[in-house]
This record gives C-alpha cells, structure tokens and sequence, in this order.
C-alpha cells in the first residue's frame, strides 16, 4: 500500500505552494524534519519520509544568507523526497520554490503546528499504510470486547450477529472483515465501505442494521481481541472444559485467543459468546483466569484438613 | 485448487443481481469458492462479501475453487460472469 501525494493534499486540505510529480507517494509512516539536512548534515538521512519544515527549520532559513539558503535547499530537494510540508503557516521562501519547480518536488503548507500536524500525520499514515488482509468472519463489540465469529459457511455465524446485536451489542461487519495491523501488536477490524450496516440473513435477505437498530447497534471499526470459531458438534472432539488458558490463533503475525464452541440445536450461542466475552474481560482485569485458581486452591485448602 | 481471471464485462458490474445469480450458481458447488481482486480475498458464496468486493466493468478478478467439483466450478462462474450482459 501506499499513499499517493495528493491524496495527502486532499485529506489534510493542505496548501499547495507547488505540485510535484503526480505519481508521488509516502511508503513510510515514519516523518522527518529536516533542520540537520537544511544544515548540510545528510548521513541516515532518510529522504523517502515526509519532510517537515516547522518554526525552527523555518526560522533557521530565513537566517542564512541568500547564496548559503539557495544551497542548503537546493541540496534538500535534489533528493527524490515524497514532499514537504511547511507548518504553522508560515511563508515560502523563493529560492524553495524555484527549486522545487526544478525537480518536481511538491511543497505543501499547513496551519497547524508541527507537533500537532505530526501526530495527525503519523496516525492516518499508519493506518492507510498499514497491512491488511480480508477474512469471511463477523466482528461485534460485546461488552467492549472486539469479538470475531468464525466458521464455516451456513454455521450460523449471521444468526449469532443478529442476536447479539438484538441484545445491545454493536455490529461491525457481516460476514467480510478487513483486518488491518496498526503499530506492533493491534489488530482494527472494519467492514467494507459498500455494505456497511448490511447484513444477509438467509431465508429474509439483506437487511440494514442501522435503520432497523439504529446507530446504537453499529460501529465503523474495533480492536479486535478474542476469535470464537463455531464448529459443527463433534462427539469425538475435544472441547475446553475447564478454560484455565486460551488455544491462540494469529492473524497478520498477531496472536489471538481462540475459543471453539460446537454448535448444536439448542445451544444459545448469543450467550456463548456473551460469556466468552465476559470471561475473557474477567481474566483480563484480574491478571490470569481467577475461577480455575480460586477451584485449584479449594481444592488444595479442602485436602490439607 | 484451480483458478482463472475473468474480466467484468457488463455495464453495471457485480451489482445486486448478477450477485445474486453468481451466488445461486456458487452455491450448487461443493467446493469453496473465492474470488481475489486487488489482493483482497472475496467469499464467493456471500452476498455480503461479494457485494463487498464492489466489482465493476473493466476489473480483472481471479476466481479460485477447491474441492472435488473445483474444475466444473471454475468453467460455470467464469462462464457466467462472461456471459452477464448488462
């Protein structure tokens, strides 16, 4: 993935003093201000970032003499930079432009301040540059928890949503689910822009969760924390029965921990996966599963009489 | 697992109703069947995810199968989307 220059232009309403190439584009989250490169100083200097030119950069410009200014970002834009940006609203200098004309460097202005632009900036890179992979699942908000529901076609994982959702849970995607890794260890999922609030029911079809629940039972995306795969019941197969740690799974790299539930007639599974949700939130607040050791120390008090 | 790309040729692309008739032809298949497009993974057995994919005249999609009628699968959807006129 990348992000294309303009788009930048677009999604910060960024001034455009002058436009660069048009295929330009970020391939890094990571953003530099360029006071040392300014200053002749290029080792590690990483020109495929954003490049910053705040107050001090800025300030530091407009102190050199004409000739040493010329130079100094002559050499700056001679780098193949994705673009820069000059911050707090500050003026463009001629020589910047001229020279930015002759290598077909964009050069973009903004009014807000470095630190806050740089925030803004990083945040919405690392999630427009993040990876990200599709996946057949759900993913609801249960108690506060990102819930994803796997398994296989017909299973029932639509019915469970729906339930869920009728009981004050909020739907973030049917049945397609975009995965995105946001920094080292955060999985966000998100639905698809085109059915966004839509789920299929089968036997009813599509139905819109946002009119029909309003937007008290939807959300645009979640952190996603526990999968819960539903399986056909097998007699054969072995189920967690005691819970005292989670099987995990992984999506992108990430680990996940995984709970199976077998589905039979009969079984609520809107309240599985309520309990799931809980239970997880529980372990997660108390440090560890506190129900199978407060059992082990029972049983241990109970043995010592 | 078989595969093949197929264009989207008809005018409105994968909306609602080629979808649906998609969906009905994928669902007497055995085999699970995806399609991919721009490196993104569609079930080729959900609305949702197919509707999804928002699929429009001129994209390239890749349609895999895989299962025992995964050949048959793979010559009835092509065939299909080939076939959508508008």
């Amino acid at each position: 993935m990348a992000v294309k220059v303009a788009d930048l232009v677009k999604e910060f309403d960024l001034k455009v003093y002058n436009e660069g190439l048009e295929g330009a584009e970020v391939n890094e989250v990571e953003i530099n201000r360029c006071g040392l490169q300014l200053s002749g100083y290029y080792d590690y200097f990483e020109h495929v970032r954003v490049q910053i030119i705040g107050n001090a950069e800025n300030s530091y410009l407009h102190s050199l003499p004409d000739p040493e200014r010329k130079k100094a970002v002559g050499k700056l834009l001679s780098y193949p930079i994705p673009c820069i940006v000059i911050t707090s609203g500050n003026t463009v200098s001629d020589d910047l432009l001229k020279e930015a004309a002759h290598y077909g460097r964009w050069v973009l202005g903004t009014h807000k301040s470095t630190s806050s632009f740089h925030v803004d900036l990083t945040l919405y890179l690392q999630s427009a540059l993040a990876e990200s992979i599709s996946i057949h699942a759900n993913l609801l908000d249960v108690y506060g928890v990102g819930v994803l529901i796997t398994g296989q076609s017909g299973i029932g994982k639509s019915e469970t949503a729906l339930e869920l959702i009728r009981n004050g849970h909020l739907l973030i995607a049917d049945d397609f689910v975009v995965i995105k890794k946001i920094g080292a260890d955060n999985l966000v999922g998100t639905c698809s822009e085109i059915t966004r609030n839509l789920m299929e029911i089968r036997g009813i079809g599509i139905i819109d969760i946002n009119s029909l629940f309003g937007l008290s039972a939807i959300r645009i995306q979640k952190n996603i924390e526990i999968v819960i795969n539903l399986e056909p019941w097998d007699d054969n197969a072995h189920y967690d029965r005691v819970g005292s740690e989670y099987e995990m799974t992984a999506y992108l790299d990430i680990k996940l921990p995984y709970i199976r539930v077998p589905v039979k007639p009969g079984r609520n599974l809107a309240a599985i996966v309520e309990i799931a949700a809980l239970n997880y939130r529980q372990n997660l607040m108390n440090g560890g599963n506190s129900v199978v050791s407060k059992l082990n120390e029972t049983i241990m008090r109970l043995q010592k009489k | 697992m078989t595969r093949a790309s197929v264009v989207v040729k008809n005018e409105v692309g994968l909306h609602a109703r080629p979808a649906v008739v998609l969906i009905q032809t994928a669902q007497k298949f055995k085999s699970e069947i995806r399609f991919l497009k721009n490196a993104q993974s569609y079930n080729g057995k959900s609305m949702i995810s197919l509707l999804s994919m928002g699929a429009k005249k001129g994209d390239l999609l890749t349609v895999t199968a895989e299962g025992e009628d995964e050949a048959e699968a793979i010559n009835t959807i092509t065939g299909l989307i080939d076939s959508f006129k508008d």
